[in-house]
């Protein structure tokens, strides 16, 4: 067992749910760390590694980020989704390229047998020029007349050819910028509907603060009033009590004789 | 299995269209993708724009999923974007994700100020290693997947994957070897 083996072995032991010595589980690989003091090293190293990271991530796994925004992922993937129409356009003007190149393609090739001709031509021209010259045609096309029509036939193509592909390049540059508008429309209505949303939940969250501030305040007012009622009821009890002690004072010292002087 | 088929199932309805299914859907991976996007990115804004692109992307290219496990597919979509994502930030050069400090989202009691800083310092240790083994070590470790998922999710064979994460947690341990020392050392 090679080193890397080994250690890929090991991996599946290495999980914080997992106690189980490389011994335990695998005698094999008993027997190579028994052997090997690097991967010794490095299994205790990983299980070190491995320690410290579950910590971690029991403590991350209540981390979360924000909801995501499922409509806004909706949004975007079925607006940037080209239309079918531009879809078929696409492909058009693509076969097209494809077309045009294969055609030139041909035409390439055929210059390439046209120059073998035209070596062959040289080398047999001594024999051509002592051979019998056969009887022109009777009637019909000379041979000249058909090389120039294939040639302006060849021309005319290589001119369609290159028309259309400068068009099926613009329709793809076209068809580029407009996915990309739309993209970058698509982002713009995700990244406003997101400061929308956060605005209202901010407003919200405003409006419920201060409602509650607001029914604070009147409870606490509502309570001040009836503490002050209160009080003023019992001082005026006090002073009704009082006054009638006076009254009574006053009448008990009108009424009473006076003492004697002791002196 | 029953539970393998159901994902699968959900996952199919929503993108046939069913709104209600994607939003069971989001629902279901909103926060275990949200972790795993936290710890690969370094940056909790970064991991809420890779979660949202992710479920974009989902719909765009659920057509692709052949079946098998809906977990090891959607966090390889997630981490394929957050690597992209990454590659683009550092050639903006606007977020360095290494110096992306977290907040310790599951604060300790007031009085255990040590273990809070543990957990601190692990934290740093893990945000310094590399995408994939973050993404290794926290798939099995936290998430639980088993081997096979891992590899799937990260683009690995599954032999390399068991290898890396080995040596991952190796990693681990060295940088917090590494940056206690440093610590002491610039404490003194």
């Amino acid at each position: 067992m090679t080193c890397d083996e080994f250690l890929s072995r090991a991996a599946e032991g290495l999980h914080p749910g997992d106690a189980r010595s490389p011994a335990d589980r695998d005698p094999d690989a008993a027997a190579h760390v028994a052997e090997c003091a690097s991967c010794r090293a490095a299994l205790d190293d990983a299980r070190e590694g491995l320690s410290f990271l579950g910590v971690l991530a029991h403590a991350d796994a209540a981390t979360d980020l924000p909801p995501a925004d499922a409509r806004a992922a909706w949004r975007e993937a079925t607006t940037a989704r080209p239309s079918a129409a531009r879809r078929v356009v696409r492909t058009c003007a693509r076969a097209a390229a494809v077309l045009l190149a294969a055609t030139g393609a041909f035409a390439l090739a055929g210059g390439r047998v046209e120059a073998a001709e035209g070596r062959v031509a040289f080398v047999l021209a001594p024999a051509w020029a002592a051979a019998p010259e056969p009887p022109p045609p009777a009637d019909g096309p000379q041979h000249a007349d058909v090389v120039a029509r294939i040639d302006n036939v060849a021309q005319r193509l290589d001119t369609a050819a290159q028309q259309v592909h400068t068009v099926a390049e613009r329709i793809d540059t076209a068809a580029q910028r407009i996915d990309e508008v739309l993209r970058a429309q698509a982002a713009s209505e995700r990244a406003h509907t997101t400061t929308a949303e956060r605005v209202d939940a901010a407003r919200r969250d405003l409006l419920r603060g201060l409602d509650d501030a607001v029914a604070r305040l009147e409870r606490r007012r509502d309570d001040d009033a009836q503490t002050f009622a209160d009080a003023i009821v019992s001082l005026r009890r006090e002073v009704a009590a009082l006054r009638f002690v006076q009254m009574s004072m006053a009448d008990a010292t009108a009424g009473a004789p006076s003492l004697p002087d002791p002196r | 299995m029953e539970a393998i088929q159901t994902e699968a199932a959900v996952l199919a309805r929503a993108v046939a269209g069913d709104r209600d299914a994607f939003d069971a859907f989001v629902r279901r991976w909103e926060r275990p993708l949200g972790r795993f996007l936290l710890r690969v990115t370094g940056s909790p804004h970064a991991a809420d724009d890779v979660r949202q692109a992710t479920f974009v992307r989902v719909l765009e290219r659920g057509s692709t999923f052949r079946g098998g496990g809906v977990a090891s597919w959607l966090f390889r979509t997630a981490y394929n974007i957050a690597i992209d994502h990454r590659r683009r930030a550092k050639l903006r050069a606007a977020a360095d994700v290494d110096s992306v400090v977290i907040a310790d989202p599951s604060p300790c009691p007031s009085d255990d100020v040590a273990c809070a800083d543990e957990r601190a310092f692990v934290r740093r240790a893990l945000d310094r290693l590399d995408a994939e083994e973050r993404a290794l070590l926290w798939l099995r470790v936290a998430e639980g997947l088993p081997f096979a998922a891992v590899a799937e999710s990260v683009g690995l064979p599954e032999s390399t994957a068991r290898l890396r994460f080995v040596r991952a947690l190796g990693r681990l341990r060295r940088e917090i070897g590494t940056r206690a020392l440093t610590d002491v050392g610039g404490a003194r």
